[in-house]
C-alpha cells in the first residue's frame, strides 16, 4: 500500500515539474507568437498545441477529483488520457516528419540536441503522458470498478482523499486555485532556470535577484503545505501545524518585504539591469507588475489561510 | 546580549545591498581600431528581433541578399537583435555575422536581454567570435554594456571615429509602467573624456545607439509648420520613443562638433534622416520582418565616410528589400 501511494505522489511530482517546464515554454513562446503577430502560425500551431497539453491534463487533473461517481471518473481519465497521447503523438511525428525533410519553417529552428527548446517539450510531453496514463491506471487498479464505490482510503495517498473539494463542488474557487497553479508553474520553472542564470549582472543586485528568487519558489512550497497540511486527520494536529505554518510563511512574507522595500531605495532599477528575462510580458509591453504579481501570490494564500484559521478557531 | 550570527548579517546586508564595486578604467582601453578604406561603407542594420519561434533560414537568406546589395566594409547592428530568443538564436545570428569575414559592431537595445539565457550571456558570448569589434568592461563605473569607440586609421592616423553607446533599456518612472531609460550622465562624460582622447573631437565621428535622441522630435514638429526649416529624408509613421527626459547628450554633442550624425533604430516604422543644427540625426532601416514592420520598408542603410571627414545627407543610402526577392 505504502508503496503504491509513493508511487502515485511521485507521479504528481514528477507531472508538477514536467508541466512546469512546458508551461514555462508556452508563456516565452506564446509571447514570442503573439508580439509577431501570429505571422508564422502555421508552422508555429503544432507546437503551441504541444505546449497546451500539460496544460490541458493539469484542468483535467484538477476537475476530476470533482467527480464524486469514481465509475465516471475512471471512465473520464481514459477517455482523456486517450486523447492527450493522440495528440502528443500527433505533434511529436508531425515535428519529426519536419525536421527529417529539413522543412522550411519548422518552428523551432531544427534544434534535437540542445537541451532547449526543442528536444525538452518532446521528453517533457512523452513524461506527461506517460505519467498521466499512469496515474490514471494506477487508481483504476486499486479497486474493482463499482458503481458509486468510495475508494478506501488506505489505497490513496493522504492528499488525494483528503481534499474535499469535490465534495463542496466549488468550481470558481477550483478555478483560481488552477489560475494560481500556473502561475506557480511558470514561476517555479523561472526560478529554477534562474539559479543556472547567475552572473555578474545579477551579482551587481544580489540581495534584490535573491528576493525575486525566493519569490518564485514561494508558491510551490505554499502548495506543498497547503497540501500536506490538508492531508492530516487530527484535528488538533492539524491546527497546530496552520499555526505553525502561517508564522513561518508570514514572517518569511514580511521580511522580503522589508528588503525587497531597502533594495528600491538602494536601486529601484534593480529588476531592469539584472532581472529582465524574468518578467518577458514586462518588457515587451512595458508594464511594471512582475514583482508586484510575486508578493501578490505570496500573500494571498496566507490571508486565506489566515481567515480560515481564523474560522477554524471560532468553531472550536 | 546580541547574538553574533545577528551582527554578522547585518554587517553583510551592505554588501548584499551594494554593486561589486565600479572601477574607473583608463579611456584607451574602451578604444578598438580597424582599417579605414576610402569611402568607407557601413551598413546599419537595426531591431531584426530574432525569436525562439523565427525561421534563422529565412532571416539567414534575406541577410544575405542585403549584404550582398550593399557590399559594406562593416556592418553595425543598433540594438534590439533579439527578443524572446534562445542561445540557438544569439549563437547563429553570431557567427552568421563573423562568417562574413568583415568587422562588425553592435550596440545594445531594450529588448536584447529578455531571453532564454542569463543576461550577459548576449554580451559575453561575443569574445568568441574573430570579426567582432566589440568592447565592454565589466564593472567599470560607466553604466550600460555597449560604451566603446572605434577607430577607423589608416595607418597611424585616425580617419574616422565610432562612438557606440548603449542606450540602456527602461526606466521605472510610474509605479506600473516602464518608460524608455536615456544615455545617462556618466556616458555623456565618458563620450565627453574620449573626445578628448588624442585631440579626438578634431576626428570627424559618428555616434551609434539604439534609443533615438529626443531633438529629432523636436525637429520634426518644426518640419510640420515649416517644411523648408531643415533638410531632411524620409518620413516618421510612427511616434519618436525616445527615453523618459532629455539627457543633454546632444548638448555635448553640439558643444564639440566632431560627431556628425547619430544613428539610431528602435522605431521600426520611421525612416526619417534630419540634419539638425549640423549633426544627422537618422533613423536606420528596420531589418528583418519581425515584430511589427512595413514590408516595403525592410532592408538596411549604408553610411559612406569619405576621407576629407565631411559628412551630409548624401552620404546615406537606404536600401529596401522585400523578402521575397
Amino acid at each position: 500500500m505504502k508503496n503504491r501511494c509513493l508511487f502515485l505522489s511521485l507521479n504528481i511530482l514528477l507531472y508538477f515539474l514536467s508541466s512546469a517546464g512546458v508551461f514555462y515554454f508556452f508563456y516565452y513562446f506564446f509571447t514570442d507568437v503573439i508580439v509577431n503577430s501570429a505571422q508564422d502560425i502555421d508552422v508555429t500551431f503544432p507546437v503551441l498545441i504541444l505546449t497546451i497539453l500539460p496544460i490541458y491534463s493539469f484542468f483535467l487533473y484538477h476537475f476530476s477529483l470533482r467527480i464524486n461517481d469514481k465509475l465516471k471518473f475512471y471512465k473520464s481519465s481514459i477517455i482523456h488520457c486517450s486523447i492527450l497521447t493522440f495528440l502528443a503523438l500527433y505533434i511529436i511525428i508531425h515535428l519529426l516528419f519536419a525536421i527529417y525533410f529539413n522543412f522550411d519553417g519548422v518552428a523551432i529552428n531544427q534544434q534535437f540536441t540542445n537541451f532547449f527548446p526543442l528536444d525538452f517539450i518532446l521528453y517533457a510531453t512523452f513524461a506527461l503522458v506517460i505519467f498521466v496514463t499512469l496515474l490514471t491506471l494506477s487508481i483504476i487498479k486499486f479497486k474493482k470498478l463499482r458503481k458509486n464505490d468510495e475508494l478506501e482510503e488506505r489505497n490513496m495517498p493522504k492528499f488525494l482523499v483528503k481534499i474535499n473539494l469535490a465534495k463542496k463542488g466549488k468550481i470558481p474557487y477550483l478555478i483560481l486555485i488552477i489560475i494560481y497553479l500556473l502561475f506557480a508553474m511558470y514561476f517555479f520553472m523561472q526560478g529554477l532556470l534562474g539559479v543556472f542564470w547567475i552572473d555578474y549582472t545579477m551579482t551587481l543586485n544580489l540581495l534584490g535577484s535573491l528576493i525575486i528568487l525566493i519569490l518564485c519558489f514561494a508558491p510551490t512550497i505554499l502548495i506543498i503545505i497547503y497540501y500536506f497540511g490538508y492531508s492530516m486527520k487530527r484535528e488538533e494536529k492539524k491546527n497546530k501545524f496552520y499555526l505553525i505554518s502561517l508564522i513561518n510563511t508570514s514572517s518569511v512574507f514580511l521580511l522580503l518585504l522589508i528588503l525587497y522595500v531597502i533594495q528600491l531605495s538602494v536601486n529601484k532599477m534593480f529588476v531592469i539591469e539584472s532581472l529582465q528575462a524574468f518578467f518577458p510580458i514586462d518588457f515587451a509591453a512595458s508594464i511594471n507588475i512582475g514583482p508586484f504579481i510575486l508578493f501578490l501570490l505570496m500573500a494571498i494564500p496566507i490571508l486565506v489561510a489566515t481567515i480560515i484559521y481564523l474560522k477554524r478557531l471560532r468553531k472550536k | 546580549m546580541i547574538h553574533k550570527g545577528k551582527i554578522a548579517s547585518f554587517l553583510l546586508l551592505p554588501l548584499l545591498l551594494s554593486s561589486c564595486g565600479n572601477k574607473t578604467y583608463p579611456i584607451e582601453k574602451y578604444f578598438l581600431n580597424i582599417d579605414y578604406i576610402d569611402n568607407f561603407r557601413i551598413l546599419q542594420l537595426t531591431d531584426i528581433h530574432l525569436g525562439i519561434t523565427t525561421n534563422l533560414k529565412e532571416q539567414e537568406h534575406y541577410l544575405n541578399n542585403l549584404i550582398s546589395v550593399a557590399s559594406p566594409h562593416m556592418i553595425v547592428i543598433t540594438g534590439d537583435t533579439f527578443m524572446n530568443a534562445s542561445k540557438k538564436e544569439v549563437d547563429f545570428i553570431y557567427s552568421y555575422f563573423d562568417s562574413l569575414n568583415i568587422p562588425w559592431s553592435i550596440v545594445w537595445g531594450n529588448h536584447d536581454k529578455q531571453g532564454f539565457y542569463s543576461p550577459n550571456y548576449v554580451v559575453d558570448s561575443l569574445s568568441n567570435y574573430q570579426n567582432v569589434v566589440f568592447k565592454n568592461l565589466k564593472y567599470d563605473d560607466v553604466y550600460g554594456d555597449s560604451n566603446y569607440v572605434v577607430n577607423l586609421k589608416d595607418g597611424l592616423d585616425t580617419i574616422w571615429r565610432l562612438y557606440m553607446l548603449d542606450s540602456n533599456s527602461y526606466h521605472d518612472e510610474s509605479t506600473f509602467t516602464y518608460n524608455y531609460d536615456i544615455i545617462r550622465p556618466d556616458q555623456i562624460a565618458w563620450y565627453e573624456k574620449a573626445l578628448n582622447y588624442e585631440n579626438g573631437f578634431n576626428i570627424p565621428s559618428l555616434m551609434f545607439i539604439h534609443i533615438p535622441l529626443p531633438e529629432l522630435n523636436y525637429a520634426a514638429e518644426q518640419l510640420k509648420t515649416n517644411p523648408d526649416a531643415y533638410e531632411y529624408i524620409g518620413e516618421l509613421k510612427e511616434d519618436s520613443w525616445p527615453g523618459y527626459k532629455n539627457s543633454k547628450m546632444f548638448t555635448m554633442i553640439e558643444k564639440y562638433h566632431s560627431t556628425r550624425g547619430v544613428f539610431f533604430g528602435h522605431d521600426h516604422l520611421n525612416t526619417l534622416a534630419i540634419d539638425y543644427e549640423d549633426v544627422i540625426l537618422a533613423y536606420g532601416v528596420k531589418s528583418t520582418n519581425k515584430i511589427y514592420h512595413d514590408a516595403s520598408m525592410l532592408g538596411g542603410q549604408i553610411i559612406t565616410l569619405p576621407r576629407d571627414g565631411s559628412f551630409s545627407l548624401n552620404n546615406l543610402e537606404r536600401i529596401y528589400l522585400r523578402y521575397e526577392e
